[in-house]
């Protein structure tokens, strides 16, 4: 018995997706930390794990980085530049705000991160991504910014590896979203005659 | 005959409404056709002279073994992995609960080591509590008609054929009960094979699989006669297999394919529509084309013949079809209107005023057959890119948004939304088996956690919610303070220009029939035969008439 298993890209979306809207997302916006997840694994970020954490503080009453991501999607991604916009301290896993910020940064060039301390991340235009050295697990006085500049990188698919306690705990919010049994729900989900004809 | 000569000499009929084709009781009454998958297949391997063999058969006297069935095409092969199991009578099951099977299969990209076999081993025969790897592009099993399966290994084992009404009557050795692929249980991912040309239009890898399947059937049932008979035992006569498919045992599962892959839909639909409007632009009816349709109207009556169902919905239209594919005949053998401009076009127009909607279905499919020349290229155009779909122009104005939704969202007035019988199903997952299941909102628990497949009361209600915000104001603003309408904006942003994404019709309607989905995708796939178990899951047949593999083979 291994203790991790390799997912597929799509079973990882799927799963993401579901335990989000599990944990009282909305569809659209779990749909959308789905695809944050598939966005982060293809650049080798444990994206299952740091969704377990995100969820968990989530649960608990926290901002979600995925939250934050949307709505700074939906305002800047027709901007042409971004300046000093502040981001909220706390947020857990906040490398899931990385694939919105890269859709921001499809429209004005370059999207910096940087804190008092020094550069937190960065990301351009095609989707690459540089951590600096004030990279911490939750963001802390992080402001965001714009610069001009692009290059561009093909990237392969990575496949995630995810322990089994992530999974287990993934889906474990993903059954919030499937309905118990019934003998209504049973007796109408198909065959009930014999299948040996 | 030339393909310039072929080609319309007028511009292509308009096509048909979405308004008229994307209702349910139309899309349940769809034919397979030219651009249905199987036969995009079917084209493909004998226009590329694809090679088939079966470099392993090691299957015992109990009929338990493994067998590999090799497919080399011009740039790549696959390889069909079978498992063959004894499974007790008692074990047999359909239902997706099932946990034994007397068939277990995976398609491997390229040709699998004596090591991905030993793994296949251990993880294909349990299904969905195996894994497979990035390797397998799908992963299956299949359950015998035990009736039929009998009686061919009795007459083969005797040296005899097979009674060709027993055949006829079910029409396959086996049938599939789930053909997972994309991903599914570590599948290789869609995104990552599909620019492979042979992988392109949709679910050819799960249509290889199937194919290759229909063969082992055979394979099979013919090893089994020879235990029992030895050197008396024959092989199963070449029109006889012929006319042995693959069944398939389909239920809800499928249905929530379609809404949750608009794009895709489109695509299909749009090929199929603009294949009908290209004949219905030509001008010319020649004696080559007369006779290839002659031809596919034999078929076709051949095939209603053979197609019972015991479910009233499906029996009324089996009549409604089998006196229509008459009148077809006799309009079509009376010479119909040829000698007007659009001839192929009279002979639609005249179907669409005089068929049932199971005839007219039925009508468009007889009308491409012999136009392979003419529409055989919109296979290209049957996939879609669903990758891009993400990200929501928050930039939009609730004023364009509400502009969108009377443009593309139109057809949801028909409906009384605030009747309680127009919302009286949910969809939902079930928590037992995790399978897509319908339920009753006023007397089942659980619709708090439906799926989001009610299109139509979804855009109503954001209708309603955008009632009394100024037009000029954002959308980015909108959604933050209602975030519950964001995978219906998505929708709406993302399906703009698609006019054959969603189906018009109230998925939660107390009498709609999800068999009518299923019957839409089924009929894309090629499948034949449709027969309703009830309203929520069918049998059909795959490749039945159909060439095998070895038939192919140069």
């Amino acid at each position: 018995m291994t203790d991790s298993v390799t997912l597929a890209l799509s079973e990882l979306r799927s799963l993401i997706t579901k335990a989000a809207r599990g944990a009282g997302l909305s569809w659209g916006v779990a749909e959308e930390a789905g695809w944050a997840a598939d966005w982060l694994a293809r650049r080798g970020m444990p994206a299952a794990d740091w969704a377990a954490d995100w969820l968990a503080a989530r649960m608990g009453g926290a901002l979600s980085p995925v939250e934050v991501g949307v709505e700074l999607a939906d305002k800047y991604s027709e901007e042409f530049a971004l300046e000093r916009i502040a981001l909220p301290d706390g947020l857990t896993a906040p490398a899931y705000l990385l694939p919105f910020l890269h859709q921001i940064a499809k429209a004005v060039g370059h999207v910096t991160i940087a804190a008092r301390v020094g550069q937190v991340a960065s990301i351009s235009s095609a989707g690459d991504v540089t951590i600096g050295p004030a990279w911490q697990a939750q963001s802390d006085g992080w402001i965001l910014n714009s610069v001009k500049g692009l290059e561009a990188q093909t990237r392969l698919p990575v496949r995630p590896l995810v322990s089994n306690s992530v999974i287990e705990c993934l889906e474990g919010l993903s059954l919030r979203t499937t309905v118990p049994p019934s003998e209504i729900s049973r007796k109408d989900a198909g065959a009930h005659e014999g299948d040996s004809d | 005959m030339s393909v310039a000569e072929q080609t319309p000499m007028l511009p292509e009929q308009a096509l048909r409404d979405p308004d008229e084709v994307m209702r349910l009781s139309r899309m349940g009454s769809a034919h397979p056709m030219r651009l249905s998958f199987l036969r995009v297949l079917l084209r493909r391997v004998e226009r590329e002279g694809w090679r088939f063999d079966r470099p392993l058969w090691e299957v015992d006297d109990h009929g338990v073994g493994r067998a590999v069935y090799r497919a080399r095409g011009p740039e790549r092969t696959y390889c069909l992995v079978a498992f063959a199991h004894d499974l007790p009578d008692e074990m047999r099951s359909d239902r997706v609960i099932a946990t034994a099977w007397d068939a277990t299969f995976a398609l491997v990209d390229g040709e699998p080591t004596a090591a991905d076999l030993d793994r296949l081993a251990r993880n294909v025969p349990l299904q969905e509590a195996g894994r497979i790897s990035a390797r397998e592009l799908s992963l299956s099993r299949a359950n015998r008609s035990v009736r039929l399966f009998a009686h061919v290994v009795d007459r083969l084992s005797r040296g005899q054929q097979p009674d060709a009404a027993e055949i006829d009557a079910v029409g396959y050795l086996m049938r599939t009960t789930a053909v997972y692929g994309s991903g599914k249980f570590g599948a290789a991912d869609r995104e990552d094979i599909c620019d492979r040309p042979e992988l392109k239009a949709p679910f050819q890898a799960e249509m290889l699989s199937v194919w290759l399947t229909r063969a082992f059937t055979v394979d099979i049932a013919e090893h089994m006669a020879r235990v029992r008979g030895g050197a008396a035992a024959t092989r199963l006569g070449q029109d006889l297999r012929r006319r042995l498919g693959v069944g398939n045992s389909t239920g809800l599962g499928m249905a929530p394919f379609l809404v949750r892959h608009p794009a895709l839909l489109n695509s299909w639909m749009t090929a199929r529509e603009t294949a009908l409007a290209r004949v219905r632009a030509l001008t010319r009816v020649t004696p080559t084309a007369l006779a290839d349709l002659h031809n596919a109207l034999s078929a076709a009556q051949a095939n209603v013949a053979l197609w019972h169902s015991a479910h009233p919905a499906q029996m009324a239209k089996l009549v409604d079809l089998r006196s229509d594919l008459a009148r077809i005949e006799a309009h079509i053998g009376a010479g119909w209107n040829q000698q007007t401009p659009l001839p192929w076009n009279e002979l639609w127009l005249w179907g669409a005023a005089q068929l049932s909607e199971e005839g007219q279905e039925s009508l468009l499919a007889l009308l491409l057959e012999p136009h392979g020349a003419v529409v055989d290229d919109l296979e290209d155009s049957l996939d879609a890119d669903e990758t891009t779909a993400f990200s929501i122009d928050g930039a939009m104005t609730v004023g364009r948004l509400k502009t969108l939704i009377a443009e593309d969202y139109g057809w949801i007035d028909q409906f009384d939304l605030a009747d309680p019988a127009q919302s009286a199903r949910f969809w939902y997952v079930s928590e037992e088996k995790l399978e897509p299941r319908l339920g009753d909102r006023h007397a089942e628990a659980g619709h708090e956690r439906e799926q989001p497949l009610g299109i139509a009361q979804a855009v109503w209600a954001l209708l309603q919610a955008l009632t009394g915000r100024p037009d000029d104001e954002g959308l980015a603003r909108f959604l933050l303070a209602q975030p519950e309408h964001r995978h219906t904006v998505r929708r709406i942003q993302t399906l703009h220009g698609l006019p054959f994404a969603e189906i018009h019709d109230n998925l939660l309607a107390q009498g709609m029939l999800p068999i009518d989905i299923l019957r839409c995708k089924l009929a894309f796939f090629g499948a034949t035969r449709f027969d309703p178990r009830s309203d929520r899951w069918v049998r059909i047949s795959l490749f039945q008439g159909m060439p095998y593999p070895d038939e192919v083979t140069i």
